[in-house]
């Protein structure tokens, strides 16, 4: 799907009184209104890792009325999770982060449907899981999983919203070749100087985890202009937000 | 030969690991993406392994996820792109926290 040709609606996502209700001040949104939340209540977003970035993204998407979320992570939750993994709480420590993510969200908004999955995106898994998906949103830590993801998503024209942090600066964009640039075209491989840990405030992660949830509700719904052809560079420590204009694909 | 000297401006891990905002760097001959990054290279030893490559490789291929711009707008990531004498780049490596 792209943002301007948004699906059409399905029946089966009219909005019950409840959720009218529920969602009543998103409503209000200029050009959003019940056939943006309709069609956000029968998309499905992917989000590899729902970490420090992921958490907030996961979380903004199931307020917002996402109707379906597939969430990818590995793993149990560490006790130096907690510094910005929003979803993961201390009484979950040494269980299955995934577990942690799922409660979480369904304590917020038990209309939604959940997909679960123990696993990190890789190159074995990324086309059956993408393929779920109208949107991925990339919060991975290591570059192999967002080319691999981004490899996937471009084979099935899924836009992946691409949101990374380091310290206290982030960046984020819309990947949808080939209105776009591919991810592979600015990363073609790799880095060797990327390393697994890095350091961060979960302030950033929230900052721009919001960010990137808000780009795909943009995407989902027809909202706006998402960052497509463009990557927002936030630097926190100096409060100074850029807009580096992306070439467009030849 | 003609003499060229280039500000670079540094973000992300780049100036965390060379632990400096910017830096000018000179050099002679060909002023592209490639022979400026060797003048940095060879003007401070972190950025060798802040980059991933070294000033031999580099004419042949960048460092992958390196982003070069100009006023904020992305420079083809190609060795021999041309960069203008005494202007000023960032160097944006691409990040991958999540």
């Amino acid at each position: 799907m792209t943002d301007k040709q948004t699906p059409p609606l399905n029946p089966a996502a009219t909005l019950t009184t409840e959720e009218t209700e529920a969602y009543a001040w998103q409503l209000d949104v200029t050009d959003f209104g019940s056939s943006g939340q309709q069609r956000l209540k029968q998309s499905s977003v992917l989000i590899s890792r729902v970490g420090g970035l992921g958490s907030a993204v996961a979380y903004e998407l199931a307020a917002a009325g996402v109707g379906r979320l597939i969430l990818a992570h590995a793993g149990v939750v560490q006790p130096s999770d907690l510094n910005r993994q929003l979803l993961m709480t201390y009484d979950w420590i040494g269980k299955p982060r995934i577990e942690s993510a799922r409660k979480r969200l369904l304590e917020l908004n038990p209309r939604l449907e959940i997909i679960a999955v123990p696993e990190n995106l890789c190159e074995e898994n990324a086309a059956r899981l993408v393929g779920m998906a109208d949107c991925v949103v990339d919060a991975a830590p290591l570059f192999q999983e967002r080319l691999a993801i981004n490899d996937a998503a471009e084979q099935k024209g899924i836009p992946v919203v691409e949101a990374a942090m380091y310290e206290l600066e982030a960046s984020l964009t819309v990947i949808h070749p080939p209105q776009t640039l591919r991810f592979r075209d600015l990363v073609p491989e790799v880095p060797r100087s990327w390393t697994r840990r890095f350091p961060v405030f979960g302030a950033v992660s929230g900052t721009v985890g919001c960010l990137a949830a808000m780009e795909t509700i943009k995407l989902l719904s027809g909202l706006g202009q998402p960052l497509k052809n463009r990557l927002l560079r936030l630097n926190l420590r100096s409060m100074q937000f850029d807009t580096i204009l992306l070439p467009r694909p030849e | 030969m003609t003499q060229w000297q280039v500000t670079l401006e540094f973000s992300g891990p780049l100036q965390r690991t060379m632990q400096i905002g910017e830096l000018t760097v000179q050099g002679s001959g060909p002023c592209t993406i490639s022979t400026v990054l060797a003048a940095l290279m060879h003007t401070q030893q972190s950025a060798v392994g802040a980059l991933g490559v070294s000033p031999e490789t580099v004419s042949d291929k960048l460092p992958p996820g390196l982003l070069v711009l100009r006023n904020r707008v992305l420079l083809p990531l190609r060795p021999e792109t041309t960069v203008t004498p005494g202007e000023r780049l960032t160097l944006m490596p691409m990040i991958s926290g999540g």
